[in-house]
């Protein structure tokens, strides 16, 4: 009785707690598909080839949390998610790695959350009423410089953020908050941590086998044929890369995520 | 007393220390059989399973995934393994509908007892077991889906025995799979 008097009241504490901070809206709008081969029905197509509005990919109005999700938030999760400690977890849901070097100290409980799977993530924001952004939506919200919706042009800002991902990576992460906070009002989606999205096994494909090697030339190693927009836009290409080396258990140090709805 | 109360939290804690073994039959989502009843993977415990993934308006790879899996499936009977399900889940959560897949199934005369299509209830559940069995897959919209054609072997339990990562594997692997588990 009283570990369920007690646990209820954990519930409330941490629903509350967790959803308190405000939503960002992100309007609707559309996204330079930059990153994106072009596919047709019967395989890919070359760029010249392809439809300039077919670049242009719709997206539909969301809200996202304006930090990615800290230690201190996930904490809170794991205290009314049992079946998500270190321990607990299947395997099928996380890797050996899950969870591994955090400690959930006080000090680190901004520091945003990584060495989760996807499928923790996942929970996470479904436990909140959420979701994790699509990969549409992530790139579109990223997008965004300090002062523009749609800076995937800006040679200035896409060097920024190849520069991030060139930085030596010391093995600890900075505090939710310490980047930047982009046109949205949406802080750090680069330059802190890798992040999570729903559809992260969505790119890569063929009719065939992910095995294909023609389909990894066209989709990435085909810098021959690249144009200068694919050359600029560099850093989305990396984002692909390395969505499609993970699997749903893999953990990551610095991978984290962020959930929308 | 004492002994068996500290047995107790030897077992307590060995099973806190282990994290689970991964069966594919963890997944609680909802799927619809063919018959629209509400069907979680776990129905298929107790018997070895062939999984995939398809989705019935694919014009190409589909169909061939399918004659493949009743190839794999004869050299399995052929072997001696005659009980197998067949789990044949789809992408397209919006035109598969259970009615549909039913239809499918008797177009392509496969055994219902054996062969079992799985309607989405969402496209976060067909998500969801695509990144189970590390399946790409992209809507292309229009109905179309591109995906990779990953056939997976699972345990009575629902645990990963074998898996064929393209179309051309060898049914031999999975019949070795099998003697070897069944030891």
């Amino acid at each position: 009785m009283f570990r369920f008097i007690c646990s209820s009241l954990v519930i409330l504490f941490c629903d509350f707690s967790l959803a308190a901070a405000d939503l960002v809206t992100v309007p609707a709008g559309k996204v330079e598909a930059i990153w994106l081969s072009p596919l047709s029905q019967k395989g890919f197509l070359k760029k010249n080839q392809m439809p300039k509005s077919a670049r242009w990919i719709s997206v539909r109005g969301f809200k996202v949390q304006p930090y990615p999700v800290t230690q201190g938030q996930y904490k809170q999760f794991l205290l009314v998610s049992p079946q998500w400690g270190k321990d607990q977890v299947s395997r099928l849901f996380a890797d050996e790695n899950y969870l591994k070097n955090i400690e959930f100290a006080d000090s680190d409980q901004d520091v945003p959350m990584t060495q989760i799977s996807w499928f923790a993530a996942k929970a996470y924001c479904e436990h909140l009423g959420m979701r994790l952004p699509s990969v549409v939506e992530w790139e579109y919200m990223s997008a965004a410089s300090e002062k523009k919706a749609h800076a995937s042009r800006d040679v200035t800002f896409l060097k920024r953020i190849l520069d991030w991902y060139g930085e030596p990576q010391s093995g600890k992460l900075k505090k939710v908050g310490s980047i930047y906070k982009n046109y949205y009002g949406i802080w750090d989606i680069h330059g802190l941590i890798w992040e999570w999205v729903d559809d992260f096994n969505s790119s890569f494909v063929t009719g065939e086998s992910r095995e294909d090697g023609s389909l990894n030339k066209d989709m990435f190693c085909g810098s021959g044929n690249m144009s200068v927009s694919d050359k600029e836009n560099y850093a989305a290409f990396m984002r692909f890369a390395f969505r499609s080396s993970l699997k749903g258990s893999s953990t990551v140090w610095n991978l984290g995520f962020r959930c929308v709805k | 007393m004492k002994i068996f109360i500290t047995v107790i939290f030897v077992l307590i804690n060995l099973s806190m220390a282990q994290a689970k073994d991964a069966s594919v039959y963890d997944l609680e989502t909802k799927w619809l059989s063919t018959e629209n009843q509400e069907q979680s993977l776990s129905f298929f415990t107790g018997h070895y399973a062939l999984i995939s993934m398809v989705y019935t308006s694919c014009p190409h790879a589909c169909p061939l995934i399918i004659q493949k899996i009743e190839n794999l499936n004869s050299e399995l009977e052929k072997a001696g393994f005659k009980d197998i399900s067949i789990i044949l889940a789809s992408f397209d959560s919006k035109n598969d509908t259970p009615e549909k897949l039913k239809k499918y199934r008797q177009a392509k005369k496969l055994d219902a007892k054996k062969w079992h299509f799985l309607a989405a209830k969402s496209d976060a559940a067909a998500r969801e077991l695509s990144v189970v069995l590390n399946i790409s897959y992209k809507d292309l919209g229009d109905g179309d889906f591109s995906h990779s054609n990953v056939i997976t072997l699972l345990d009575k339990e629902g645990r990963i025995l074998k898996v064929a990562n393209n179309l051309n594997f060898n049914p031999q692997d999975f019949i070795q799979a099998l003697r070897d588990n069944k030891k």
